[in-house]
């Protein structure tokens, strides 16, 4: 494939890193060999034990049914048959992440992303899917808290994904928030939120809709330039006299710049303006304004990407990391337990490496965590695994065509941190793309439900 | 030549009812299951002549149900047997080409890491006799959804990306006096019964209810993949 630049990707991977307010991504080895953190008092919730089935072997209790934990459940199941598999989630009904900007375009509809059963997932794969909350955890007496009742575990993964962090765009006031949160949603926590961005695009009537890209290791590098194309291409193809305004609090696009740049330049000449480096420090959805220190932006409708954190229950059950910035756990950045506990993992986009926070690379780290889990019930080591990030963006919607990335990582000793390793960048756009990113979504949801 | 062929695998024998006894005398009888003969044939029904298939695409066949996939490759050169080994654990022996020029292999199109296959709507699993990007390697079978892609001249063993398993291999049996190519079994882990599982309602809106796991019976129309899918993702270009 054309194109393949590994220098630009790797560079864009520092700068990225550099972002994250003074490299909190990168994990220090000089903080593994510490003690673990004090442990938090337990949050109770429910009365007494969950009703489940008695466990028939080593219980493996895993919190948060996404990407992460769905495939470790299966595979953990796979990789150790004797594993009692228990999944808890609070979702009523699985609806991906991954894919949704395509659905803004029409692409797919809403079945391609939704049509999958925790309940098949549970049939097929062995495992026991308990709809409940999870409310707090006591590491010492090897118990997880839910709304449902007390669930004891031998092995417990935590996969709760990511949160919102308002403050990061100047935003304190709680009014404030939830207005921005219902009013003009980011689109990468609850499917909810995918729900009113479409209805926002289908409905706009003209004038300018912001997208907001923020800094950090944010969840999907890619997506925000991603639904920039989408939301344009639906423009240009409805008529729509409409211009989408990228503001990018980074200095440049995160990943696959010189694809979406073409496809910015290209095919959505006089509909999208990128603008790089836009910190915003305020915004007033009243007046539909976003103001940085220097400037101010109005805009007809927007979706405004906050800051992220690892969600709040990481805080919540006392894994949090007090140095990091992103709010993310505090585990073994190799094997994914919380240090002196091999009890307790934490894995996805709640993870303080600082690997991408996307689909593939929770799918093929849950693999890997998966392995770890199996040996450590067997009394067994593994050697360590990279997680592998493969990322389709859609940059046309008609003809569908896309981009790619795909690396590993590896441990760089001289930045003490995690860096891209065997990037290949396809990022001359193309209809064939566009076809494998359908089957790598379909791929990824038979790896989790079927 | 193929008799060659076939004694590489068979030890001298001829017929693949032998070669199952000896793998499960040489207690690899896992790794190999006998299926119903059937002829590969053209779209007329005629049998694929194995001097005359082409060397740039894979054909398309389906082999033993008459939805799974299998793909059919002439390596335009002679492939040696080899031992295959995954990273599960599981080995066995690979018999290498058949045809005229033992240059003729044929594995299961269900990609072995999340099942990928061609249909008539898309096909993101093909063969390139050129080299693939991401391997460096030719005669490469690729699945561009996750990029696994399988040495097709060395019983489909992995090359690169997240496959922790080769492609199954479709046992053929060359007869030389009419030039015409069977399948006789499967080598390896299939993953029918996860392929069944995982496209079960997709498998009743294309074959009808009940009509998916019907074996193939005596022939099976082997389709380029150009004329079989609609959309193909090409193997060199993941």
């Amino acid at each position: 494939m054309d194109n393949i630049q590994p220098t630009q990707s790797r560079r864009s991977f520092l700068r990225k890193c550099a972002l994250v307010a003074g490299g909190s991504a990168a994990v220090s080895m000089s903080r593994l060999g510490s003690t673990a953190p004090a442990q938090a008092a337990a949050v109770i919730g429910g009365k007494g034990l969950a009703k489940l089935p008695k466990a028939k072997g080593p219980r493996l209790v895993i919190v948060g049914a996404g990407t992460s934990g769905l495939t470790i459940a299966r595979h953990a199941k796979r990789a150790h048959p004797r594993f009692d598999v228990v999944v808890v989630d609070k979702q009523y009904m699985y609806c991906s992440c991954f894919t949704s900007n395509l659905w803004y375009d029409n692409l797919i509809n809403l079945e391609f992303r939704a049509d999958y059963s925790f309940l098949d997932a549970a049939r097929n794969h062995n495992f026991i899917y308990f709809s409940a909350t999870a409310t707090g955890l006591d590491r010492s007496a090897h118990k997880l808290y839910t709304n449902m009742g007390e669930i004891p575990y031998d092995f417990l993964v935590v996969a709760p994904g990511i949160d919102y962090d308002y403050a990061r765009i100047g935003v304190k006031e709680p009014e404030v928030e939830y207005a921005l949160r219902t009013s003009y949603p980011g689109g990468f926590t609850m499917p909810t939120e995918h729900v009113a961005i479409r209805d926002k695009i289908h409905s706009f009537e003209g004038g300018v809709f912001v997208q907001t890209v923020p800094a950090g290791n944010y969840r999907c590098l890619p997506a925000p330039y991603e639904r920039a194309c989408m939301i344009a291409s639906w423009f240009k193809q409805k008529g729509i006299k409409g211009k989408v305004l990228v503001l990018d609090a980074n200095p440049e696009i995160t990943i696959k710049a010189k694809g979406f740049h073409a496809a910015f330049d290209e095919l959505y000449k006089d509909i999208i303006e990128y603008k790089p480096s836009v910190e915003i420090k305020a915004v007033d959805p009243d007046k539909r304004l976003i103001k940085t220190e220097f400037t101010s932006y109005t805009f007809d409708d927007a979706s405004i990407y906050p800051g992220v954190r690892a969600a709040t229950l990481i805080e919540q059950m006392g894994l949090l990391d007090p140095e990091s910035l992103q709010k993310e756990a505090r585990i073994d950045p190799y094997y994914y337990n919380v240090p002196g506990d091999e009890h307790v993992y934490v894995t996805g986009d709640a993870r303080p490496m600082p690997y991408s926070k996307s689909a593939n690379t929770a799918n093929s780290e849950g693999a890997y965590v998966a392995k770890v889990l199996a040996a450590r019930a067997q009394g067994k080591k593994i050697p360590w695994e990279s997680p592998e990030t493969l990322c389709y963006s859609m940059v046309n919607g008609s003809p569908t065509q896309a981009i790619a990335v795909d690396a590993h990582y590896a441990y760089d000793k001289k930045t003490r941190s995690f860096q891209f390793a065997n990037v290949k960048l396809f990022e001359q756009r193309d209809h064939a793309m566009a076809e494998a990113y359908l089957e790598w979504a379909k791929g990824l949801y038979r790896d989790m439900f079927a | 030549m193929e008799k060659k062929s076939f004694l590489s695998l068979c030890a001298g024998l001829a017929s693949i009812a032998v070669a199952h006894r000896m793998l499960a005398e040489a207690g690899r009888a896992d790794e190999f299951t006998k299926w119903p003969k059937a002829m590969l044939a053209d779209g007329a029904g005629k049998p694929i002549n194995a001097r005359r298939l082409e060397t740039r695409e894979a054909l398309v066949f389906a082999y033993p149900y008459v939805s799974t996939p299998c793909f059919l490759i002439n390596l335009g050169a002679p492939a040696d047997p080899v031992e295959v080994s995954d990273k599960s654990g599981v080995s066995y022996h690979w018999p290498g080409g058949a045809g005229p020029a033992r240059s003729v292999v044929a594995y299961s199109a269900i990609c072995g890491h999340l099942l990928s296959y061609p249909s008539k709507r898309r096909s993101v699993i093909s063969y390139s006799s050129g080299p693939n990007n991401f391997s460096g390697h030719g005669h490469v079978v690729a699945c561009c959804a996750h990029h696994s892609a399988y040495d097709a001249s060395r019983g489909a063993v992995i090359l690169s990306g997240p496959a922790p398993q080769p492609l199954a291999t479709i046992i053929l049996q060359y007869e030389p006096a009419t030039e015409a190519l069977y399948a006789t079994g499967v080598l390896g882990r299939a993953l029918f019964d996860d392929f069944f599982v995982a496209y079960k309602k997709e498998l009743v809106e294309t074959y009808g209810p009940g009509q998916s796991k019907r074996m193939v019976e005596g022939r099976t129309v082997a389709t380029p993949l150009s004329q079989y899918s609609d959309n193909v993702v090409s193997a060199s270009l993941c």
